[in-house]
C-alpha cells in the first residue's frame, strides 16, 4: 500500500510496504536539476550532488561512505534535468541508521573550499568521460538545440563548473533544497508511521520555502547540429516536441513510440532498418518528458557509409506512420505497454524511486490500476492525432562521428515533408489534439 | 521454492516458483561461449545467437520476435565465454507460448543464407560500436594481452574477417556439436509449477544431440601490456593478475580484497584516488571469474596528464594492501558483499538466470546461505596470503587513448617489487 503524509514543515513522505520484501530503499528525492540552472551556472546542481557527500560538521566524507557501507548498503546519487536524488538499498535493520546519516549530509554539509577544489577535478573528469561517448554528446547537444534556453547540460562544462565557488553553492542550497521541494521515500520493509516519525525528528534543518522560482517560457527550437569526431559509427538522434507529463496524451504518445520503435524487434524501424535492411545494430523510439516538457526521440546508429541511407529511411517511416497504422499493430502495442507497466511492477525495489517522482510531477501517486486504465483508454485515433501532430513539427536533428557526406538536413525536412507554420497555430493545434479529453488531464498544458 | 530435474536425455530443468509473481522469466543457457572456438572461427557462438532469431523450420524471423511481443513478451539473448543465453520475460499466462519459441530457436534454426549475409552486416555494426566504446574496448585488450593466442584471450564478437568467412553450414555444424543435453539448462522462475514445468520442456526438447563434447582449452595466463593510442578524451586502463576460478577456494577471499581494494565509496582506492586526488571520476577494483581461471583487476578512466600520477599511486595501493589491512575495512567488506547478495534475490525476474550460472559454472544450485558462510569465514591471514599471492605474479595492463604518460611496464615492475 502506498502512503504519503507531509510533515509539519512541509516536507513531504510516501512509502510503500512490500510484504515478501527482504531489504529497505529509502532515500530523498529533490526537486531540483539542471532545468533551474543558468548559463553561468550550468552544473551547479551536479556539483552539488557531489559535495554532499563531502562531509558535515559530524562526519567526514569517508565516516558517510563508511557509516552506509559498514552496514552493506549501496548507495546511489542521480542528477537530471528536474531532479537530484540520494537514495540507498540496505537490510531493513539498518534503515533508520541509515536515514540518519543521510538526513546528516543532505542538510549539514560542510561545502569547504579545499574540498570543493579537489572535488571539481572529479567533476571535470566525469565531463572528460562524457566527452568519449558519440551516443551522450549527440543527446546533450539535441537537448541544446531543441530548447535552447531550457536544457543545460546536467555536467555544466569545464568552463562553468570550473567558475563555480562554495558560496554558489550554499546560494543554491538555500535557495532549492527547501522543504517544499525535498521528498523522502521508501519502499520494502517500512511501517509508514515508525518512518514518518524518524524522518520528524532528523529533519528539521533543511531551509524553509522561500519566493517561488521561475523558469523561462517553454520554447522549442529545434534545428540541425553536428559535430565532427574520430569514431567509426556516426550516433543520431532525430526528434520532435510532444506533451509533458502534465498531459494525458502521453499515454496515447507512449503507445506510438512503442509501436515505431519500442525496445522490442519487431517495431516498425527495428524491422524496416535491421532486420529487412541490416543497416543498423540498433534503432529505438523514446519518449523523453517531464511536468514542462516533452521529446520523442529515434536514436541509432551506424557506419559512415550507411549513415545516409538510414536516416532516409526513418524519415520515410516516420513520415507515413499516421496514415498506415493498423488496429492490429495498435492493439499489440498497447498490449506490450500493459505488460510492460505489470512486469516493472513486480520490482519493488524501484517503487521508492517511481513514487518519489509521481509526488515531484503531480503531487499524488498512482497505483499501477490507474496507468493500465489509462493505457486502456487510448484509442487508435489519439495515436493517430499524436502521429501527426508531433511529425509535423519542426525536427532537431543531431549527429555526432565521422559526419562528412551525411544527408542535409534540408532533405530530412523535405522527406518528412515538412511545412513552416506560425507558432499561434502551432499552440491552438496542440491544445486541439487532447483527444483523450481535456477533462482528463492532470493539468492544462499549452505544448 | 526452488527445485531441479534431469530429463532422460540429459537436459537439467531448474525452477523458481513465487506465489507473488505475475510473470514468469525462462530461458535456455547452454554452456557454449567463445571459449569454445578456434581461430579461424572466432565470433561463431555470438554469430549462432544472432542467426537463432532468424528462423526456424516452422517459424520466420518476424514471427519468433512478434509472436513475443504481441503478448507484450520480452525476448532476448546474450553470449559470453563460457555460455550463450536465450530467454524471456512473458505475463504468466503466456508461459507455454514463450517455452515453445525458446526451445524451437535452439534446436530448430534454419541459418537461412540471405537472413545470414543482412545478420553479418549487423554483427560488423555491433563491433564497430565496441570499437568507438573504449570502456569496454580496454577488457578485451587486457584479455587479448593476459591469454594471448587461446580462446579466453579472443573477443567474443569476432572480427570483421572471421564474421564475413562464416557460412550457414558451419553455424548449423557448430550447432549440433556444441549444444548438446548435457549442456544445456532450462530454468525458470516466478509464477511457474515444477512439475508441469518439466513435462513441457521433456515434450519440447527432443532433438538435442546427446552426444559427448571436450570441454574448452585449460587457460593458460601469460601476462604483459597492450597500449593503443586513440584520439579520444580518456585514457582507459585496465591493469591486474590473473585472479581466481568460480571454484577456487581462494575465489571468495579475492571478492573481500578487491572490495576493500575499491568496490564502494569507502575503499582504498576511491579514497586516496578519487576523493584526495580528483584524479578520476571512475575507478573500481574487480575479482571475475571464469570457469578454470579469473582476473583480478582494477579499471580506472582518467586524464591524459592525470595519469602520470595515478599509476604510481595504484602501484603504491597494491604493494601496501598485505601488510596493512584492518578488521574494520575487513569488516565493511564482508558487509557489503552479504548484504549484496541479500538484495540481488530481491529480483525475481533474475532468480533464473542466477540458478543456471551457478548450474552451469558449480555443476548444482548453492545456496546462499553456504555462500556467506564462507565470506563469513574468511581471516585476516587468509586475505593477506592471497594480496602477496597476487603481487607476486607477472601484471598485465591494456591502455587506450591519449597513452603518453601511462608509466612504462619496466617501471611498474620495478614499484611492484
Amino acid at each position: 500500500m502506498i502512503q504519503v503524509s507531509v510533515l509539519p514543515n512541509g516536507i513531504r513522505v510516501v512509502t510503500q510496504g512490500v510484504p515478501h520484501a527482504k531489504t529497505t530503499t529509502l532515500g530523498f528525492w529533490v526537486d531540483t536539476g539542471s532545468i533551474w540552472e543558468t548559463s553561468k551556472t550550468a552544473g551547479i546542481s551536479h556539483a552539488v550532488e557531489h559535495m554532499l557527500f563531502k562531509g558535515t560538521q559530524k562526519r567526514s566524507s569517508l565516516d558517510i561512505y563508511r557509516d552506509i557501507e559498514m552496514v552493506g548498503g549501496d548507495i546511489d546519487a542521480v542528477t537530471s534535468e528536474t531532479m537530484t536524488a540520494y537514495y540507498v538499498q540496505v537490510l531493513p535493520q539498518h534503515a533508520y541508521s541509515v536515514l540518519e546519516v543521510l538526513s546528516d549530509m543532505m542538510q549539514h554539509s560542510q561545502l569547504s573550499t579545499s574540498d570543493w577544489n579537489n572535488e571539481k577535478g572529479v567533476v571535470l573528469e566525469e565531463i572528460v568521460e562524457n566527452d568519449d561517448d558519440a551516443s551522450q554528446i549527440a543527446l546533450d547537444n539535441m537537448f541544446r538545440k531543441a530548447y535552447p534556453e531550457w536544457m543545460y547540460n546536467v555536467l555544466g562544462t569545464e568552463k562553468t563548473v570550473s567558475g563555480l565557488t562554495t558560496q554558489d553553492l550554499r546560494n543554491y542550497i538555500r535557495t532549492h533544497y527547501t522543504t517544499d521541494r525535498i521528498v523522502v521515500s521508501a519502499s520494502g520493509i517500512v511501517n509508514h508511521q515508525e518512518f514518518c516519525q524518524q524522518c520528524e525528528r532528523l529533519l528539521t534543518d533543511f531551509p524553509q520555502p522561500i519566493n517561488a522560482r521561475t523558469l523561462p517560457p517553454v520554447c522549442y527550437v529545434g534545428g540541425d547540429i553536428r559535430q565532427k569526431k574520430a569514431d567509426e559509427q556516426i550516433s543520431m538522434i532525430l526528434a520532435f516536441p510532444c506533451c509533458s507529463l502534465i498531459n494525458n496524451n502521453q499515454y496515447a504518445v507512449s503507445v506510438l513510440s512503442e509501436l515505431l520503435g519500442g525496445g522490442c524487434f519487431s517495431s516498425r524501424l527495428n524491422q524496416e532498418v535491421r532486420e529487412k535492411r541490416g543497416l543498423a545494430y540498433s534503432v529505438s523510439t523514446s519518449v523523453f518528458n517531464n511536468r514542462h516538457l516533452g521529446l520523442f526521440m529515434v536514436e541509432t546508429s551506424t557506419s559512415r557509409k550507411k549513415a545516409s541511407a538510414l536516416m532516409r529511411l526513418i524519415c520515410d517511416e516516420v513520415a507515413k506512420l499516421a496514415e498506415t497504422i493498423t488496429p492490429e499493430e495498435f492493439a499489440l502495442a498497447k498490449e506490450r505497454l500493459r505488460s510492460d507497466v505489470i512486469m516493472d511492477n513486480e520490482d519493488f525495489t524501484e517503487f521508492a524511486n517511481i513514487n518519489a517522482q509521481y509526488i515531484l510531477v503531480y503531487n499524488q501517486v498512482f497505483p499501477i490500476q490507474e496507468h493500465l486504465k489509462q493505457i486502456e483508454r487510448v484509442t487508435i485515433d489519439d495515436v493517430k492525432c499524436q502521429a501527426r501532430c508531433i511529425f509535423s513539427e519542426r525536427p532537431t536533428f543531431s549527429a555526432v562521428g565521422p559526419i562528412d557526406k551525411l544527408i542535409t538536413y534540408e532533405e530530412i525536412l523535405s522527406r518528412l515533408q515538412y511545412q513552416p507554420k506560425p507558432i499561434a497555430t502551432r499552440i491552438s493545434e496542440a491544445q486541439s489534439l487532447n483527444c483523450v479529453g481535456q477533462g482528463n488531464n492532470r493539468e492544462n498544458y499549452k505544448g | 521454492m526452488i527445485q531441479t530435474s534431469l530429463l532422460p536425455n540429459g537436459i537439467r530443468i531448474i525452477t523458481d516458483s513465487s506465489e507473488t509473481s505475475d510473470s514468469v522469466s525462462l530461458g535456455v543457457w547452454v554452456s557454449v561461449g567463445a571459449r569454445y572456438e578456434t581461430a579461424d572461427i572466432n565470433g561463431i557462438s555470438h554469430m549462432l545467437e544472432h542467426m537463432a532469431f532468424k528462423g526456424t523450420t516452422t517459424r520466420s524471423a518476424f514471427d519468433i520476435s512478434k509472436e513475443i511481443e504481441d503478448v507484450g513478451g520480452i525476448i532476448n539473448a546474450y553470449t559470453g565465454k563460457d555460455m550463450t543465453a536465450y530467454y524471456v520475460r512473458v505475463l504468466k499466462e503466456n508461459q507455454d507460448l514463450g517455452l515453445d519459441i525458446i526451445t524451437d530457436i535452439v534446436q530448430n534454426s534454419v541459418m537461412d543464407k540471405e537472413e545470414l549475409e543482412k545478420e553479418k552486416g549487423v554483427i560488423i555494426q555491433e563491433i564497430n560500436m565496441q570499437n568507438d566504446t573504449p570502456d569496454d574496448l580496454v577488457f578485451d585488450y587486457y584479455h587479448s594481452v593476459a591469454y594471448s593466442d587461446q580462446p579466453l584471450g579472443r573477443a567474443i564478437l569476432g572480427t570483421a574477417e572471421t564474421v564475413r568467412r562464416i557460412d550457414s553450414q558451419k553455424l548449423l555444424d557448430y550447432m549440433h556439436t556444441q549444444y548438446t543435453t548435457e549442456r544445456m539448462i532450462v530454468s525458470a522462475s516466478g509464477a511457474v509449477n515444477h512439475d508441469e514445468f518439466v513435462e513441457k520442456c521433456a515434450q519440447k526438447l527432443t532433438t538435442v544431440s546427446t552426444h559427448k563434447m571436450q570441454n574448452s582449452v585449460p587457460a593458460k595466463y601469460i601476462g604483459g601490456e597492450k597500449r593503443v593510442v586513440k584520439p579520444h578524451e580518456q585514457v582507459n586502463l585496465v591493469f591486474g593478475f590473473e585472479g581466481f576460478s568460480y571454484n577456487h577456494p581462494d575465489y571468495y577471499v579475492g571478492s573481500v580484497l578487491s572490495a576493500i581494494l575499491g568496490g564502494g565509496m569507502s575503499s582504498r582506492l576511491f579514497q586516496e584516488i578519487r576523493e584526495k586526488r580528483g584524479l578520476v571520476y571512475s575507478i573500481y577494483a574487480f575479482n571475475s571469474p571464469e570457469t578454470d581461471t579469473g582476473t583480478f583487476g582494477v579499471y580506472a578512466g582518467t586524464g591524459e596528464n592525470e595519469v602520470a600520477e595515478l599509476m604510481p599511486v595504484l602501484c603504491d595501493e597494491l604493494i601496501r594492501l598485505p601488510d596493512t589491512l584492518t578488521e574494520e575495512e575487513i569488516n565493511r567488506a564482508k558487509a557489503r558483499m552479504r548484504a549484496s547478495i541479500l538484495m540481488r534475490l530481491e529480483n525475481m525476474a533474475s532468480h533464473a538466470e542466477m540458478n543456471a550460472i551457478d548450474m552451469i559454472v558449480h555443476g548444482q544450485l548453492v545456496p546462499k546461505q553456504e555462500v556467506i558462510a564462507k565470506i563469513n569465514a574468511i581471516e585476516k591471514s587468509d586475505l593477506e596470503r592471497v594480496a602477496r599471492l597476487l603481487l607476486k605474479q607477472k601484471p598485465t595492463l591494456a591502455a587506450i587513448g591519449p597513452i603518453t604518460h601511462v608509466m612504462p611496464y619496466e617501471q611498474i615492475l620495478d614499484r611492484l617489487k
